[in-house]
């Protein structure tokens, strides 16, 4: 039954009122929604989002109104995480194929794989390919099946709507957003044969995929050496027809050569000395009238520093006003 | 502003100008737009005038004014107690005073309602006024509002000098 002390000095208020310069503000503003949107989104791992972009193509982590979407949802790329904890898996290229070295295609019809939540996304339809075969259906869930399951992790990724199944030629156009014509230096021809080998649709997702690293490095280099070369020539040609540059005084030596012929051998000497002051030809006009002030050939003169001027000197304004 | 810090300031650039003309005139802006409501808000809540008279801002570091409640028990008042027991300490009896619109007020023997007792009161506890957290917002809002439009009228002043 005791009673507290009546009130002290640690009893008092105290609490801090700041002005933030606006500055601060905006940046920490910037970050908070940029942590937002972060968490909005679910884009931590660029690389993947990177490796999607270069692919072309759709890739969708689930429906998109699911609580467990990782991309609108709330997950982040950690790892082999649960679906239901909200996490998907990071894509490792060893496991697009089997043990073999063969691609995971399943076989006939139905998906050897179960999984409750590939399984609610409705029966897989049989997809007639050209050549005959009964190709893998093409569906949400379907390429990266065995990854998923054997993850235990929901990894759904898909062709979409932009995999048409039924034209192995335009799939590969649309699906790989162009990339094949890239490869092939725009050829369609090598295109078309590149889609040869396209009778399985789903085989020749499996193989565009292995296959991009390389073929897309080289097609890269290529492009880029391409333009390189039209760059160094444009480089070159302006570098040569430049005032001050070696083919400009090549020019004007000659020019200034033939200039010297027109001169008496007197004249010549004098400038191969150096006592040019008084070598400037007197020009006149046919009729032989002529001002004193346009009879000196400045013309010369001026061409001829007028390079090693524009070196010197930049435009400056003397005038003392602004 | 005295004159000869002007001086000095039109020598500066203009957002430490501003600043220290902030620094200058906060805890004025502060006691305007924080303190007065504040010392109102308690009024009008029937707090005792020593809490309401201990109400003031100090000019921290930069830009910073910190309110100050120097009370023996501001925080009991502000954000509330337990239920507690009380005991004459430093007198032998216990006074207190029941106000009038007290269920009390009448069993008192005095026309004021003063009590005087050698037992140990029981407290209830008490809520607390939570005057803070409810005018914190709105007050420091205009506190940084009226802050800011001086500052621009006094920068477009010194401009024109």
């Amino acid at each position: 039954m005791s009673s507290p002390n009546y009130g002290d000095s640690g009893l008092q208020i105290k609490i801090p009122i700041e002005i933030i310069p606006e500055t601060k503000g905006i940046r920490k503003k910037i970050k908070e929604v940029q942590g937002r949107e972060k968490a909005r989104t679910g884009k931590t791992d660029d690389d993947l989002r990177k490796l999607i972009d270069s692919l072309g193509i759709d890739i969708d982590f689930g429906d998109v109104g699911s609580p467990y979407h990782p991309v609108y949802g709330r997950s982040k790329l950690t790892g082999t995480q649960n679906i239901f904890q909200g996490g998907i898996a990071p894509i490792v290229k060893s496991q697009f194929y089997q043990s073999g070295g063969d691609y995971p295609v399943p076989q006939g019809g139905g998906s050897p794989y179960t999984n409750p939540y590939m399984s609610s996304l409705g029966p897989m339809a049989q997809a007639q390919v050209p050549g005959g075969g009964v190709g893998a259906p093409i569906q949400k869930g379907r390429l990266y099946g065995r990854m998923a399951n054997n993850m235990n992790s929901h990894v759904s990724a898909y062709w979409g709507n932009r995999l048409n199944v039924n034209s192995p030629v335009q799939a590969a156009s649309q699906a790989g957003a162009g990339w094949l014509e890239k490869a092939a230096g725009g050829i369609p021809g090598a295109m078309a044969q590149g889609a040869g080998i396209l009778k399985n649709p789903l085989m020749s997702v499996a193989s565009r995929v292995g296959m991009l690293g390389p073929i897309g490095a080289s097609a890269a280099a290529a492009v880029i050496a391409g333009v390189a070369a039209m760059e160094a020539y444009k480089v070159i040609v302006k570098e040569m027809t430049k005032k001050g540059s070696v083919a400009d005084k090549t020019f004007r030596n000659v020019i200034s050569t033939r200039y010297e012929a027109l001169r008496t051998r007197e004249l010549q000497q004098r400038h191969l000395v150096g006592f040019g002051a008084g070598s400037q030809l007197i020009t006149t006009t046919n009729a032989g009238t002529t001002s004193p002030r346009n009879a000196y050939n400045t013309y010369e003169v001026f061409n001829r520093d007028q390079a090693e001027i524009e070196e010197k000197f930049r435009i400056r304004n003397g005038s003392g006003y602004e | 502003m005295p004159n000869n810090s002007i001086a000095v300031l039109r020598l500066e650039s203009g957002p430490s100008r501003a600043k220290l003309y902030m620094e200058h005139i906060m805890i004025d802006v502060a006691t305007q737009e924080i303190v007065d409501p504040l010392k109102q808000m308690y009024t009008e809540l029937g707090a005792a005038q020593s809490f309401i008279d201990s109400i003031s801002v100090e000019k921290d570091k930069g830009l910073k004014v910190n309110l100050i409640i120097d009370h023996r028990i501001a925080k009991w008042l502000e954000y509330g107690t337990d239920e507690h027991w009380i005991s004459a300490v430093h007198a032998p009896m216990l006074q207190f005073t029941f106000r009038k619109t007290s269920t009390w007020f009448a069993s008192t023997a005095s026309d004021t309602g003063d009590v005087f007792t050698g037992f140990e009161v029981h407290h209830p506890g008490f809520a607390g006024y939570q005057v803070i957290p409810m005018m914190m917002d709105r007050l420091t809002e205009n506190y940084s509002k009226k802050l800011i439009e001086k500052t621009n009228k006094w920068l477009q002043e010194s401009k024109m000098r």
